[in-house]
């Protein structure tokens, strides 16, 4: 496992309004290797916010080139998540988070050739709700 | 005729993550430690735009190089064979990347790449004549658990020997000569609340030579996850002789310094350089020595917060100690 102090970026925790409308909350990660990847090799994110957990059909997924759902991750090879690049979760929970501290945890599984064993890298932390 | 002084990039790799150095600072830190080869692994520190940077961004590049008085030494890239979800790479798909890799890298000023040993030996033969249209070698990773003596490497010497080609060599990884895991990763295992007995186990069976496979089997019967038994391969004796590289060396131009720890008095803390570095010396050899520094990955667990080690620091000892082995 390496970078998994680092994966979760500690103060990002936001929450998600569009129009006035509390849609979820969004945090940010690095990655958990250490080069940039093609999207394609992201296989899954899963969130828990306080006990409750969140999968991959509930977020969406922003890097530089644009916003993508994990779906859509296994034929995307053009984009790619960068070493040390920032990539935003945002993640459907209506009504969002209340204000305060939250325990957060995100495990990412990433499909690399020759790491067959990886397997989730998981990172926690208590996160202020900014 | 001597042992020329490298640095991968890929050293100050915690530096470039947290943005405390960018590329411009990593290639001083490298000139600073007396390095004069820059190797880089364009996914991880890209050159410009990845993969294919804007004549500016080269132009960019190379004014870099003279700047600090270095030049470009090695391009590593990796056989993504589980590139897709649904199927592995075909032979002509990778042969079509290896091609790239050879312009890509002919662009930047870099002379051999680093290959990764899942690559076939047939799509190797078939890039042959590439390499040397490009005049970019392929340097094939000679990588812990993998050995000198090696059927991989019986296949690559025979290709070699067989075409006569100068463009494919070994790139042999500073891991092979580790005595015995490093303090700082098995550290690492046990704060990650790996059973005792187990690390015992492993410890133990490394010293006395336990072929791989055997261990695996045996922390598997001893409750290990699947992660710890894929990681049983850092612990399991792969120390070849230094004296193999007589027969080895020639076949190569580049080698991977790998460490985990340099301490105060300069010395690495589980890896032998003075005996590859005393053969190499005596054989004459004059290729580079390219640090790489990894032991900023042992203390990437949460456990470890906010600590860090100075990888600065680390490859400028580095670059002592093989100074000091090579008599200079």
């Amino acid at each position: 496992m390496m970078y998994e102090k680092y994966m979760l970026c500690k103060d990002s925790l936001a929450n998600w309004e569009e129009d006035g409308e509390a849609l979820g909350y969004s945090l940010q990660i690095r990655i958990p290797y250490y080069r940039g990847v093609p999207l394609s090799f992201l296989e899954d994110i899963l969130v828990e916010v306080d006990g409750e957990k969140f999968t991959g059909d509930d977020l969406t997924f922003t890097v530089s080139g644009g916003t993508f759902t994990l779906q859509e991750m296994p034929t995307i090879t053009f984009f790619r998540w960068e070493f040390g690049e920032k990539a935003t979760l945002h993640i459907r929970k209506p009504g969002g988070l209340k204000p305060g501290t939250h325990n957060v945890v995100v495990g990412v599984l990433l499909r690399i050739s020759y790491l067959p064993f990886m397997g989730y890298v998981n990172a926690w932390a208590d996160m202020e709700l900014a | 005729m001597s042992i020329k002084h490298g640095v991968s990039l890929y050293s100050y790799q915690e530096n470039y993550y947290l943005g405390k150095l960018d590329l411009e600072g990593c290639v001083a830190a490298a000139k600073n430690a007396g390095a004069d080869g820059i190797e880089v692994i364009p996914e991880q520190m890209p050159i410009g735009q990845y993969p294919y940077p804007t004549d500016a961004q080269v132009d960019h590049w190379f004014s870099l190089m003279d700047k600090y008085g270095v030049h470009p030494t090695c391009m590593d890239v990796f056989d993504d064979y589980t590139l897709y979800k649904n199927r592995t790479l075909r032979a002509a798909e990778k042969l079509d990347f290896l091609i790239d890799c050879f312009r890509r890298a002919k662009r930047l000023g870099f002379y051999i790449l680093r290959n990764q040993n899942s690559l076939e030996i047939d799509v190797i033969e078939k890039a042959i004549p590439y390499a040397e249209e490009y005049g970019v070698k392929m340097g094939f990773e000679v990588h812990a658990p993998l050995m000198l003596q090696s059927e991989r490497n019986e296949q690559l010497i025979e290709l070699i020997e067989k075409t006569g080609t100068k463009y494919l060599t070994i790139v042999p990884d500073f891991g092979i000569f580790e005595k015995h895991a490093s303090r700082v990763n098995v550290n690492k295992l046990i704060r990650q609340g790996t059973d005792e007995k187990i690390v015992e186990y492993l410890l133990e069976a490394g010293k006395n030579k336990v072929p791989q496979a055997e261990m695996m089997e045996a922390v598997r019967k001893m409750g290990a996850s699947d992660k710890l038994i894929g990681s049983v391969r850092m612990y399991a004796n792969h120390y070849n002789d230094p004296e193999l590289l007589r027969t080895y060396a020639k076949y190569a131009v580049h080698f991977h310094g790998k460490f985990y720890e340099m301490d105060e008095t300069c010395t690495e803390t589980c890896i032998d350089y003075e005996g590859p570095i005393r053969v190499l010396k005596d054989m004459g050899w004059d290729g580079y020595i390219s640090s790489e520094f990894e032991g900023q990955r042992a203390f990437h667990d949460i456990e470890m917060g906010e600590y860090y080690v100075d990888e600065v620091e680390q490859v400028r000892r580095h670059h002592e100690m093989i100074r000091r082995y090579a008599g200079e």
